[in-house]
């Protein structure tokens, strides 16, 4: 049936064969291509695609919001993915006559329907569909893992002002990082926040006091840290010595984009979380 | 043409009831907030109640005080000296260059210069050396006029614009976040100490210009008639601009550019007690400090425990009062 649909979708446009050259106008885009092992057929991708490495050398598109139209048509895609965006890519894109499929990626439900229609759009939805398994079956092993310990309280510092610990930005209720948290064993502080990332004043920091602090706040764009960074960013936390995550030592800086990009990575984001959250539920 | 004087009583008067409120305000806004806080223990100074309210309300309530009525009186001020109703603390170009600077150290990821946060001394030289730029390009020997200044002044602003949003464009999706928090301006709980060197700036510059105030009623009718009242409108230009600038600057290092402040209490002053300086400056700063904590503290609940942009609170309160006031103005609006 599937199969069915996803011929009537690519056959009027073009003809018989599975797309071939297919642009992504997004990293979570760009990751989940490769991790479907469609990775041979991408010919663009975004100036902010990083992961897996070899997608540095193929030709960049711009950014999402931002894509260079001349280039795309320049690479002569049969297949172009889009996110849900303000910018209206898709439309624009088709109206240059290019074959436009717009995915959602910004949480873990929407992951999965979007691979389910890369699958379709590409021809190739047993990858996809591999895929899918394989995601659900590390998720689900990390969530019983810990399923039977304490929920710790784990405030998600997403972004503040570099170099101080003003402008703080947490993770808020049905966030991504919310719902992968979920997953390790814990409970986001600020899962009653109205909007999904908060600007959170500082009393607000002191008086639900969580037990774990998770600070990408300084570089979510850095991929690694040196030890001396993550003494600096210490240093700043110490400036409330009395906060559980500080005087415990649970404060963890982080760097790595595999938390802000939402995509077939997140088994790894939630194994990240599991070893920092209950290090003794990872084996 | 000249001004007209007000009144010694109704001055009194004036500055009497804009302290009163603005004591008033700052002794209630410290109780507002998302958290609970249990009074006795915030006194005990027991944790955390007294950290929330010490080291986060109270702070943040004296920022919001002193930057409110510093951008408010440097509004007036930039009015006066270049006879613009429209002209705000920014338009020399200042908070874009603020801008520009903080924009440079998000890029270039100065975290900390000069043991500082890298952000603030930045701006805080980016504003300099855009007031430097606008008066050399305003100078001319040794005149110079206010509308060589406003416009030398619009340019910075469109040329720093032009650069922020070239590195913006450039900059990858953290930088691109933070630079984008950093323009919306807001208000955050500083540590004493900068709040205090913020205070030791701000008040003595703030002192003089009240003080000059005869002369800023001279220059805002012109710069012949300061001329011919023995008054050298190069000089009180250069000073006041400087002045108004140092004020701009050190307030925008520390929170960002937040708009409105600037523009709408000098403006609802001069509606409410007309064009003299002597009554307008010090209640600029009082009324600003005053209507920008009441911002700040609506921006901190409304959300709870998410905050809003301070900037956010000042033009969508700001805006339709402003609006009424205009609608029901009985006396002109410009000197």
């Amino acid at each position: 049936m599937r199969r069915l649909a996803a011929a009537l979708l690519v056959v009027p446009l073009l003809g018989q064969t599975p797309p071939q050259r297919i642009v992504s106008t997004a990293p979570s885009i760009t990751e989940t291509l490769f991790a479907a092992g469609l990775g041979e057929r991408v010919v663009g991708v975004t100036t902010y695609c990083r992961y897996p490495p070899q997608v540095r050398r193929l030709p960049k598109i711009g950014t999402f919001l931002e894509p260079d139209f001349e280039k795309i048509l320049a690479l002569r895609p049969d297949l172009v993915f889009t996110i849900k965006n303000p910018v209206q890519l898709t439309e624009r894109l088709r109206k240059l006559r290019l074959n436009a499929v717009e995915l959602d990626q910004d949480s873990i439900a929407s992951i999965f329907r979007s691979l389910e229609a890369i699958g379709q759009a590409a021809a190739a939805e047993k990858q996809t569909a591999a895929l899918e398994a394989n995601l659900r079956q590390g998720l689900e092993e990390v969530r019983r893992s810990t399923a039977g310990k304490p929920k710790l309280s784990v405030l998600f510092v997403v972004g503040r002002t570099p170099g101080t610990l003003e402008g703080m930005i947490a993770a808020g209720k049905s966030s991504y990082l919310d719902e992968l948290l979920a997953f390790a064993g814990g409970r986001n502080v600020f899962d009653d926040s109205p909007v999904p990332y908060p600007k959170i004043p500082h009393e607000e920091l002191l008086s639900r006091d969580p037990d774990v602090i998770l600070d990408i706040g300084d570089f979510a764009h850095a991929e690694g840290s040196s030890r001396e960074r993550r003494e600096q960013i210490l240093a700043l936390w110490r400036k409330y010595p009395k906060l559980k995550a500080v005087r415990t030592g649970r404060v963890y800086p982080l760097a790595s984009d595999i938390f802000v990009v939402p995509g077939p990575r997140m088994v790894e984001a939630v194994r990240e979380f599991r070893r920092l959250l209950h290090p003794e539920a990872a084996r | 043409m000249a001004i007209e004087r007000i009144e010694p009583r109704r001055l009194t008067a004036a500055v009497t009831l804009a302290l009163a409120v603005f004591c008033v305000a700052a002794l209630l806004a410290p109780l507002a907030g998302s958290a609970t806080v249990d009074w006795k223990k915030a006194v005990a100074g027991e944790w955390p109640d007294s950290e929330i309210l010490f080291g986060t309300r109270v702070p943040r309530v004296l920022l919001a005080l002193l930057s409110g009525g510093s951008l408010s009186l440097a509004g007036v001020l930039f009015q006066a000296l270049l006879r613009d109703a429209l002209a705000t603390p920014y338009t020399m170009g200042i908070s874009s260059g603020a801008s520009l600077g903080a924009v440079l150290a998000i890029c270039f990821g100065i975290r900390t210069l000069a043991g500082l946060p890298g952000l603030w001394v930045a701006a805080f030289a980016g504003s300099l050396l855009t007031l430097v730029l606008v008066l050399a390009i305003a100078a001319d020997g040794r005149r110079m006029s206010s509308f060589t200044l406003l416009l030398a002044g619009v340019t910075m602003n469109s040329i720093s614009m032009a650069f922020i949003l070239l590195l913006h464009n450039t900059a990858d999706f953290g930088q691109s976040f933070a630079i984008v928090r950093w323009l919306m301006g807001s208000l955050e709980p500083l540590d004493y100490k900068t709040l205090l060197v913020l205070l030791a700036t701000v008040l003595p510059v703030s002192v003089w210009l009240f003080v000059k105030a005869r002369q800023w009623n001279l220059m805002a009718v012109g710069e012949e008639w300061a001329a011919a009242r023995g008054v050298s409108p190069a000089r009180l230009l250069l000073s006041g601009s400087i002045a108004g600038s140092i004020l701009t600057a050190f307030v925008t290092a520390l929170t960002g550019p937040i708009g409105f402040v600037g523009l709408i209490v000098p403006h609802a002053l001069r509606l409410r007690y007309g064009a003299d300086h002597r009554v307008l400056m010090p209640c600029a700063f009082l009324w600003g400090g005053t209507f920008l904590l009441v911002c700040d503290t609506i921006a901190r609940v409304a959300m709870a425990p998410a905050e809003l942009p301070v900037g956010v609170i000042t033009a969508i309160i700001g805006g339709p009062w402003f609006i009424v006031l205009l609608r029901s103005r009985r006396r002109s609006l410009w000197v």
